[in-house]
């Protein structure tokens, strides 16, 4: 068993509480609005799921957290998340900063078009003065955490695009891991792959969420029960319900989050 | 009904083959032409020995250090600023009006006849300096490779999914690192293209090197002076009363079709190899 602990670069919240605490968010899609007035508390140390049906802002939110949403001109977030007790929103924030504290895994794997250990070693360098064998260590214990390195270790100069989906998306989990993040955004990590490897990932966020705390988003609502401690359920922009997870499976409050769970709608 | 279809195919078939043949008809020509034309002038000589006066025997050593000087000179100007401006285009800039204005202005360089470029430089730089130079013909080349090192450079740039570029910033890496360890590994195959299919473009054009490096009869390896080239020789050879000019001609002629030839085919290699 591993112990609870912060990785290095980034701070524990201030005790008692959340990890990531989104206060009064809006987003915007040009003049589209795509998240209204969003409260919601991430505890650290859990995985928060996120589900609702397509087009209700459960990408969005991730994308809002590490802020990714930055690359295109025409999108925006207003309010306020609090991360670790200070607000990423605002601009004098820094963007650097906030990605190496929270890591991103997309819906397809995106392996970089060069080595499995480039792959890993790519950021790293930029963070850390390394010398080659701490650098190799590093790259070990990325792929070691992602339960990649027993498959990879005797190929790490070969190209990361010769790897399975489901191995090069376990890639690009270590690959996010490797600069050490105390948050991870899974946006629909599984949804491009074989039941598996599915299996594979969803064993992995169980033993990440010890040292990590994991958001993710999902279409499955299977995987949320599986995965999850808690649950928070959009619809249209809005953040309908959150609770614990078995809560909400079992005996969710609002209707709208029975209906979508029983399958009326989605 | 049946009948109809097959006779509409069958005349389809035909038409279509007919047309690829007389297409490649002429291809075939000129390639058979300059072969057997060229073959006949080919021999040590040629690299060796000078552009000889009417009359006497010679070769195109002189001819082929210039061009080879003006190309690669144009290369090493031509192909860093194309992959920075490219660069700008499909990533940096990819949002700006500066961006688009200069991709339009780009691709009106792109389809600029190559004389005007010529007529161009032989204004600013050949009337300052008094007389005709290799840099000046290096300067024009430049000005033809630069346009299509750009535009493949930003193509290839944005064809690698958006994905992999979200993928990589989220790792809060600054843009410049994401551009040259990423974004470039997974385009390198498309620029690389782009800088041959220039490099054969310049290598075989005549009208820009007519107003600048214009030509040199005899031995000079300085690119202040007239340097000698191999597209305007064969211009001037093949255009001459004398026989043994008109050889060196097709001799030149064979060799740039071959070097020309052997680029598309390393382009046609590297992309499929790519591809895989």
């Amino acid at each position: 068993m591993m112990p609870l602990v912060e990785p290095l670069n980034c701070e524990a919240p201030p005790s008692g509480t959340a990890k990531i605490d989104i206060r009064g968010l809006d987003f915007f899609y040009g003049k589209t609005q795509a998240l209204k007035a969003v409260d919601l508390a991430m505890p650290a140390h859990a995985v928060t799921a996120i589900i609702g049906p397509s087009g209700c802002g459960k990408s969005t939110l991730l994308r809002a957290i590490n802020r990714i949403y930055d690359l295109y001109p025409n999108q925006r977030a207003t309010g306020q998340i609090v991360i670790d007790g200070k607000n990423v929103l605002s601009s004098s924030y820094s963007l650097s900063d906030l990605r190496r504290c929270v890591g991103m895994v997309f819906q397809k794997p995106t392996p970089f078009a060069t080595t499995i250990r480039k792959n890993v070693a790519f950021a790293l360098s930029y963070y850390d003065r390394l010398t080659k064998a701490e650098l190799a260590d590093r790259v070990e214990d990325a792929l070691r955490q992602a339960a990649l390195w027993d498959e990879v270790k005797d190929k790490l100069e070969t190209s990361a695009l010769a790897l399975s989906g489901g191995q090069q998306q376990r890639l690009c989990i270590a690959r996010t891991l490797a600069v050490q993040p105390g948050i991870i955004l899974l946006d629909e990590p599984t949804s491009a792959l074989d039941p598996i490897s599915t299996a594979k990932i969803e064993e992995l966020i169980h033993e990440l969420k010890r040292r990590f705390t994991i958001v993710i988003v999902t279409h499955n609502m299977q995987q949320a029960a599986r995965v999850s401690q808690r649950t928070a359920f959009f619809h249209l922009g809005d953040l309908v319900e959150v609770g614990d997870t078995a809560q909400i499976f079992t005996n969710p409050q609002v209707q709208r989050t029975q209906d979508y769970i029983t399958g009326r709608y989605g | 009904m049946r009948a109809r279809r097959r006779l509409a195919d069958v005349l389809a078939w035909l038409f279509a083959t007919a047309a690829t043949l007389f297409g490649l008809n002429w291809l075939a020509w000129i390639l058979w032409t300059t072969i057997s034309r060229g073959v006949a002038a080919l021999s040590p000589v040629l690299v060796t020995q000078m552009t000889p006066p009417p009359g006497q025997s010679g070769g195109l050593a002189n001819a082929f250090y210039g061009s080879a000087v003006m190309v690669l000179l144009a290369l090493l100007v031509g192909t860093p600023v194309g992959i920075a401006a490219g660069t700008y285009l499909a990533e940096h800039g990819r949002h700006s009006r500066l961006a688009a204005v200069v991709g339009f202005i780009n691709d009106i360089l792109l389809s600029a006849p190559s004389i005007v470029i010529g007529l161009f430089v032989y204004e600013i730089v050949v009337r300052p300096m008094g007389h005709f130079s290799g840099i000046a013909g290096a300067i024009a080349l430049a000005m033809i490779l630069l346009p299509i090192v750009t535009r493949t450079t930003a193509e290839a740039l944005r064809l690698v999914p958006n994905q992999m570029r979200e993928a990589a910033f989220a790792l809060g890496v600054p843009a410049w690192k994401v551009t040259a360890q990423i974004l470039y590994k997974a385009a390198i195959s498309g620029i690389v293209t782009g800088v041959l299919l220039a490099l054969a473009r310049i290598a075989g054009e005549t009208a820009p090197l007519l107003f600048t490096a214009l030509n040199n009869q005899f031995w000079s390896a300085s690119v202040t002076q007239p340097l000698a080239n191999v597209p305007v020789v064969i211009f001037q050879y093949a255009m001459s009363p004398y026989d043994e000019w008109h050889a060196l001609a097709w001799a030149g002629a064979l060799v740039l079709t071959a070097f020309v030839l052997g680029l598309n085919l390393i382009v046609r290699l590297a992309a499929r190899r790519a591809s895989r």
